[in-house]
């Protein structure tokens, strides 16, 4: 199997919020020979008073997690186990500074196949031979809406009610039981782009604004779409980011 | 300035093969559609759970019944809505299946299923159990649904409540969701559709062939050639295994125009 090298960039922008309430990283670039790596994207909870402490606790932990992780670990375990601790970090927050709340989008790549996990709102997205396959799925009250309603066992009226788009998971919830993630790994060749957005960036601009962006290389690209987003000079735009995690192919 | 892509319409081109395996029944169900400019194009796929004949019943009733919602409504809803319905409508079928069978003592039936509507350059999908979607595009495979395994949802389970994993495995392959069940909740569903490029294939697979071929395996027989021919193709290679023991086999192929 040739090993491949992995670079990741990333982006953001606060929009018309008084803070920065996302928060992306990735875990040390130098150790992904041997551990793969692993880059997170939160996003705390609007209007919460904490949220921008909730999404660095929670970036943080999923990367101190992977860091701390005997190698014997699956990614599928190493990414269930960050997310516990950072429930755990953001219930500690809440006891310190009210309710607050953030989602979490996960991808670790290791031995050329990439695990991903979200909680939230949040979104991955695989660029493959340039066009964009949502891997996420969105985790709010439309989404379980939408479900009743196909089985009628809600109107269709339903889906017209407000407040739709409020979170049905997130990390620091209560009772925290709502995963997504993909099934199994999934195997990353050369060429494949693999992005995690908030929801500032795709709620303001479309799939095919993201992918005219991602044909541009590396930072250029997380650069494009965010200003993207920031020139529709949207009134309320929200905290905007996005991370990019390029699959290359490796020196021998 | 954004430069889109016109949407020039791509009629998809379809195959499937079945085949029984070493089992006395044939308990998968499938169908494709024409393509319809206006309706695009379905594939429902269903596999029974149950004695062996009542598995069969249910999976041709959910199959039947999503064929039959897809071919009298005009699509005026999204595509995972849709899906959805369609998955819905199944699920009401199977459960008045139940009902006939408990009036007659006669044990319960469900199915994993799934359906794929594609309609232009899109794709929508819903599933509920382990009937699988692959994406292979530039000969590379990616699974679009999810499974609703307990395997995965015990992991999920025991690891967020901070307990070392512990899967009974003979327990691990069991679905946690199928049609026709008590309070079904989980059905996987993407709510942005899938945008198609030329080349593109689906890949919608009964159980049987988890574990059987091997992903290179899959890609190269399902990946190249004719729909038709290739869905023959991983059929005939699972056949000239020669296993003592092979569950039922469904496949069907589905690839966007040049």
């Amino acid at each position: 199997m040739q090993p491949m090298e992995y670079r990741m960039y990333a982006a953001m922008a606060v929009g018309s919020r008084q803070e920065q309430q996302d928060a992306v990283n990735s875990s040390f670039p130098e150790l992904q020979r041997d551990l793969g790596i692993l880059c997170v994207l939160s996003d705390g909870m609007g209007g919460l008073a904490a949220g921008s402490r909730a999404s660095q606790a929670v970036v943080q932990t999923m990367v101190s997690t992977f860091h701390r992780s005997p190698i014997t670990d699956t990614p599928e375990q190493i990414l269930l186990r960050g997310c516990c601790f950072a429930q755990e970090a953001v219930l500690r927050i809440r006891e310190e500074a009210g309710e607050t709340g953030a989602t979490v989008v996960a991808v670790l790549i290791r031995d050329n196949r990439c695990s991903f996990l979200s909680i939230g709102d949040s979104r991955i997205y695989l660029c493959r031979d340039r066009a964009l396959i949502q891997l996420t799925r969105d985790q709010n009250k439309r989404s379980r809406v939408e479900r009743q309603v196909g089985f009628g066992r809600l109107p269709e009226e339903a889906l017209t009610e407000n407040g739709l788009e409020a979170l049905s998971a997130y990390i620091g919830m209560d009772g925290l039981v709502q995963v997504d993630r993909g099934s199994h790994s999934f195997a990353v060749y050369p060429g494949d782009r693999i992005v995690l957005v908030s929801d500032g960036v795709y709620d303001t601009i479309t799939e095919p604004e993201m992918a005219e962006a991602l044909l541009l290389p590396g930072q250029q690209a997380v650069n494009a779409m965010i200003s993207r987003v920031m020139s529709k000079h949207l009134p309320g735009q929200d905290n905007c980011s996005a991370a990019l995690v390029d699959c290359l192919a490796g020196a021998d | 300035m954004v430069i889109q892509q016109p949407e020039l319409l791509q009629v998809p081109r379809a195959g499937s093969a079945q085949w029984r395996g070493t089992r006395r029944e044939q308990n998968d169900a499938m169908f494709l559609s024409d393509y319809d400019p206006a309706r695009g194009m379905l594939i429902a796929l269903a596999d029974g759970i149950g004695l062996e004949a009542d598995a069969g019943n249910a999976a041709r009733a959910a199959v039947e019944a999503i064929r039959n919602d897809f071919l009298r409504k005009e699509p005026m809803e999204s595509l995972h809505r849709q899906t959805l319905r369609l998955i819905g409508t199944a699920h009401a079928a199977i459960r008045g299946l139940n009902d006939r069978n408990e009036a007659e003592g006669l044990p319960p039936v469900g199915a994993a299923a799934a359906c794929l509507v594609i309609r232009g350059r899109r794709a929508g999908f819903s599933s509920a159990g382990n009937v699988r979607l692959f994406l292979i595009r530039g000969g590379r495979m990616l699974q679009l649904n999810r499974d609703h395994l307990l395997s995965l949802e015990a992991e999920e389970r025991d690891i967020l409540s901070g307990e070392a994993p512990d899967i009974d495995p003979e327990w691990a392959k069991r679905v946690t969701a199928f049609i026709g069940m008590d309070g079904l909740q989980k059905v996987d569903c993407q709510q942005t559709p899938v945008f198609l490029i030329p080349r593109d294939r689906i890949l919608v697979m009964s159980s049987g062939l988890y574990g059987v071929l091997s992903e290179e395996e899959i890609i190269e027989l399902a990946g190249n050639g004719p729909p038709q021919q290739a869905a023959e193709a991983v059929i005939g290679r699972v056949r000239s295994l020669g296993l003592l023991s092979q569950s039922n086999i469904s496949v069907a192929l589905v690839q966007m125009g040049q």
